[in-house]
């Protein structure tokens, strides 16, 4: 039952946030040395050695050659495939066998030539043949004697004549596996100690050999060394817990210095024993959540799966790596894990000891979440959809079974499931009334297990409740509920505002998604002038924030729209933030996003009369912009036409006293009939063209 | 009446090979206050199944009868408790197997004070995490005002630390509570010199102890110490193994013996 103790919680370890991922390859490099047998450590030089998932190598004239292994685990068995040179045999085949692949230790390969192996062997043969012939002959005459002088019966010297028969072909039989454990000998790695017995078992004088052995109590020497083993090993394991607060606190401390160390020190403890499958998942949650090392991380955790023995460890061995692979991204491998680990799963759900277990349920569903972020990054969201359905029932039972221990990892599954449904049904265009209230129930029963989540939790639960909420503003939105949409972002505000003052950073964003939510409804319900200040509240409250881009990228692009329809004392400044900003950050910038905010920007201006200094210039960027970007051609309509005629129309007949310069002129309006050049699908281009032309005249 | 008392013997014999063989296995266990100095906790209510409920008395002190449960199976807690107080170490409990010799240990601590704890430690983290990210970005405002960076990696940088730092408040959490279930009683001199040093605010203190104990490279040093004894060992055995092999061939009854007790020796002594 010792295995209980290595479950890990999935869903609290690998949930990466992030995609990025690091590319170091796990090359190990195994040197070896090719030598000749017994000849004062010759070496031997083209010699072809063949190794499972390595490139084949060569010895060169050191008798040196590198195997290198693209994908090594630690601990992992070297399988030769293959050792050859013409005219030479492989002497050390058995001690190979159990050779694991190294960076520092040189592989031995000793080989002789072809032939002398079986002349050494027939040789020790012959040796421990007249040896075994001369002591069975001398055991005879010993028993003959002594029934000569009646020191036995008939009886006796039959029964220890058959047993010295017995033992005689006894000892011939194992003579051909002796001898040829003997020619295997490569004396230049054996000490003086071995040599000279071995000289002597040459002459046949193999009780004074073994005298030898006896004499250096070699049984006494590796009972000494096992002690000290035994408590050099547990000393070892006495200093892991402090170890491990040590790298507690340097990852709670922060900063690559301290990150690095808590790195080293997780490695060490893994290191100090390749068989723990515990420690390899140590290590390899650290790589996967605060290196951020996904390669890495995923070999410590097929080395522990190698040693982990429990089924359902196992499982979760699969989905974490599937998981990882996911991100790395390695699709085929992903879905190789994940393919496993559903084996595993329905192979124990048919256990009732498994099937009634809370955890065996709440694991499954950390399993589906996997395979629904596997199909969501596919682009397969059908595939996403349904395992997330078949997890609903696991995580019913889970959280019914102990609802306080599994509250959190069951609000963490209908949160993923809601993000999941949502953008199936946005996919395959099912808005339907009662598709909506699918995700609202999902939402009700977020909302009431919230409540049951550990108070040790209650940060993490108001993220995920309010990311809900987030969602769910969203979704409504998108179903054209502007009232309900606008509820659930109250929902999600007040939980953000409760918790802001704690933990600023993580609530941040979900307020601006929020509030952006809001402004949307508004621009929707045509409320302009409450959108833009909604809006406007919205950029200011994350343009420091980090990493909120998109969002204010998205507030800005709306803010943009609703300052068309403003008077011109806000319409001005608001286009004018909008523009700087998205021109100052082109890297997150959505290309047609970007066309919103030069348009209102240009249309502000030319209607308003203010402002028109850099109009030309911006006018000329735009349409370059459009012509670069509009790859598909079908961003601009009928409507963009006209307007982008009442905007020359403002700036050089109504307003034309600010343009001097001619040539400037000339490229915008030239630029301006290339571009409704090609959109040859809007009606009137040529009238359009000629009308644009025109404006070339003074008036 | 010798038959009597002989047919008495054979029944009560025969009950407890029954008892023995449906395993009555007896838990001993004890409640502790968290940093306390190992003060013992009575009236502490222990419900497990499998067992009938025990309560801890005056020295802390409580037993567990389980009557059809084994030596090595798991513990389901029921429930652990006493008004007023709340348990710290659940993990340890969650995964704790019967055993007769092993002391099943409760530790619980005044209701709120884990609350508190992790809330200390979070304010702790979070103002660290921001002031380093603080410095974060002056440091690549100076880096782009002295043109050590161009524009784009700039903004790339100040991305990456903004998501570093979103990842370490996400973590915090779950450090503050593995810290504030720490039982101080239990840890060596080293680890409560740093959980000192932590409560008292100096993060960077608390990381020194370790480092000036040289804990990790002393734990590295033995790493490669055990490597050598290992290999030392493999030799050793490799000889024995030519030993035995010279010991079955001479094949007197002497050397069969020493052979099998060489045998023996290579069995037990740890393999790797």
């Amino acid at each position: 039952m010792e295995q209980r103790k290595y479950r890990i919680a999935i869903a609290a370890v690998f949930l990466p946030i992030l995609l990025i991922s690091s590319l170091l390859q796990a090359q190990v490099r195994q040197r070896g040395e090719v030598v000749l047998q017994n000849s004062g450590r010759q070496p031997l030089a083209g010699v072809q050695v063949r190794a499972m998932g390595a490139i084949p190598a060569t010895s060169d004239a050191a008798g040196h050659f590198d195997l290198h292994f693209s994908k090594s685990r630690p601990g992992q068995l070297l399988l030769l495939d293959e050792v050859y040179k013409d005219g030479y045999e492989l002497v050390n085949e058995k001690a190979l066998e159990q050779w694991t692949v190294s960076q520092s230790s040189k592989l031995p390969i000793v080989m002789c030539r072809k032939g002398a192996l079986a002349a050494a062997q027939e040789k020790y043969y012959e040796i421990g043949r007249s040896h075994n012939m001369e002591r069975y002959a001398d055991a005879c005459r010993q028993l003959d004697e002594q029934l000569a002088q009646n020191l036995l019966t008939e009886q006796q010297y039959n029964a220890r004549l058959d047993k010295l028969s017995a033992d005689y072909v006894k000892a011939m039989e194992r003579l051909e596996a002796y001898a040829y454990a003997l020619a295997c000998y490569n004396r230049d790695d054996l000490d003086q100690m071995s040599i000279d017995a071995l000289t002597l078992v040459e002459q046949g004088r193999l009780d004074e050999a073994l005298e030898k052995y006896r004499d250096t109590q070699l049984g006494k020497l590796l009972q000494g060394l096992d002690f000290r083993h035994e408590r050099e090993r547990r000393e070892m394991e006495a200093m892991i817990p402090s170890l491990r607060l040590n790298a507690d606190l340097c990852c709670f401390a922060g900063g690559e210095e301290n990150l690095q160390r808590a790195g080293e020190i997780y490695r060490s403890i893994a290191l100090s024993d390749t068989t723990n499958a515990s420690y390899a998942i140590d290590y390899a949650s650290f790589l996967t959540e605060i290196a951020i090392n996904l390669n890495e991380a995923q070999q410590w955790l097929s080395t522990a799966l190698r040693h982990s023995t429990d089924s359902l460890q196992r499982a979760e061995l699969y989905t974490g790596l599937g998981l990882l692979c996911t991100y790395i991204p390695d699709a085929d491998a992903a879905l190789r894990h994940l393919q496993k680990a559903v084996t595993i799963y329905e192979a124990l759900i048919r256990q009732k000891k498994y099937s009634e277990d809370a955890y065996f349920n709440m694991s499954y569903t950390t399993y589906a979440i996997a395979e629904s972020r596997y199909w969501l990054l596919m682009g397969k969201i059908a595939n996403a959809a349904n395992i997330m359905t078949k997890g609903v029932d696991y995580a019913n039972k889970g959280f019914g079974l102990q609802p306080d221990k599994y509250a959190y990892p069951y609000l963490v599954f209908v949160s993923e499931s809601i993000g999941a449904f949502h953008e199936f049904f946005i996919e395959y265009k099912l808005k339907t009334a009662e598709n909506l209230q699918i995700l609202k129930s999902l939402a009700n029963a977020a909302a009431v297990v919230a409540q049951c989540t550990d108070k040790k939790q209650r940060i993490k639960t108001a993220q995920w409740l309010a990311g809900c909420y987030s969602t769910m503003s969203v979704a409504s939105s998108n179903w054209m509920q502007a009232y309900e949409s606008d509820l659930y972002a109250d929902s999600c505000l007040m939980i953000v505002d409760k918790y802001m003052e704690l933990n600023p950073v993580l609530f941040i964003k979900l307020k601006g998604e929020c509030l952006l939510a809001k402004g949307q409804n508004l621009i929707l319900s045509k409320d302009y002038p409450k959108a833009a200040q909604v809006l406007v509240e919205t950029y200011d409250i994350l343009k420091d924030a980090p990493y909120a881009t998109k969002c204010i990228m998205n507030t800005l692009n709306l803010l943009s729209i609703a300052s068309i329809s403003l008077p011109e004392e806000k319409a001005l400044p608001y286009s004018r933030i909008a523009l700087e900003y998205m021109r100052s950050h082109p890297l997150s910038v959505d290309a047609r996003k970007m066309l919103d905010v030069y348009w209102a920007y240009l249309f502000t201006r030319t209607m308003s009369g203010k402002e028109l200094t850099d109009c030309e210039n911006m006018m000329l960027e735009m349409l370059d912009f459009i012509k670069k970007n509009d790859t598909s051609r079908n961003w601009l309509r009928d409507s963009h036409i006209k307007q982008l005629q009442y905007m020359l129309v403002g700036m050089y007949h109504l307003h034309g006293k600010h343009f001097t310069d001619r040539e400037k002129k000339r490229q915008v309006l030239a630029a301006a009939i290339d571009i409704v050049g090609l959109y040859p699908q809007i009606s009137d281009m040529e009238q359009n063209q000629l009308v644009i032309a025109a404006l070339w005249e003074e008036k | 009446m010798g038959r009597k008392i002989a047919h008495i013997l054979a029944i009560c014999t025969t009950i407890s090979v029954i008892a023995t063989a449906n395993g009555e296995v007896r838990q001993h266990g004890i409640a502790l206050l968290q940093n306390s100095g190992r003060q013992p906790l009575p009236q502490v209510t222990v419900m497990v199944s499998g067992a009938a409920p025990a309560t801890s008395d005056s020295h802390g002190q409580f037993s567990l009868h389980f009557a059809t449960c084994n030596e090595g199976d798991a513990v389901r807690t029921v429930e652990i408790g006493k008004t007023g107080y709340e348990l710290v170490n659940t993990r340890e409990v969650e995964l704790w197997n019967i055993s007769e010799t092993d002391t099943f240990t409760v530790v619980l601590c005044p209701r709120g004070s884990l609350n508190e704890s992790r809330r200390r430690y979070y304010k702790l983290g979070e103002d660290r995490y921001r002031s380093l990210y603080q410095q974060k970005l002056e440091e690549l405002d100076r880096a782009l005002a002295d043109r050590q960076i161009i524009e784009q990696q700039y903004r790339e940088k100040i991305i990456e630390a903004g998501e570093q730092l979103q990842r370490a408040l996400n973590r915090l959490e779950e450090f503050c509570d593995r810290f504030a279930r720490i039982n101080r009683d239990m840890l060596s001199e080293l680890d409560r010199r740093a959980l000192a040093l932590l409560d008292a605010g100096d993060i960077d203190g608390a990381i020194n102890v370790y480092e000036e104990a040289h804990i990790l490279e002393t734990f590295n040093e033995k790493r490669q110490l055990l490597d050598s004894i290992a290999t030392q060992k493999s030799h050793v055995a490799d000889k024995i193994r030519e030993e035995i092999r010279l010991l079955e061939q001479s094949n007197s009854p002497q050397s069969i013996a020493r052979r099998d007790s060489l045998l023996h020796l290579l069995e037990t002594t740890t393999s790797h």
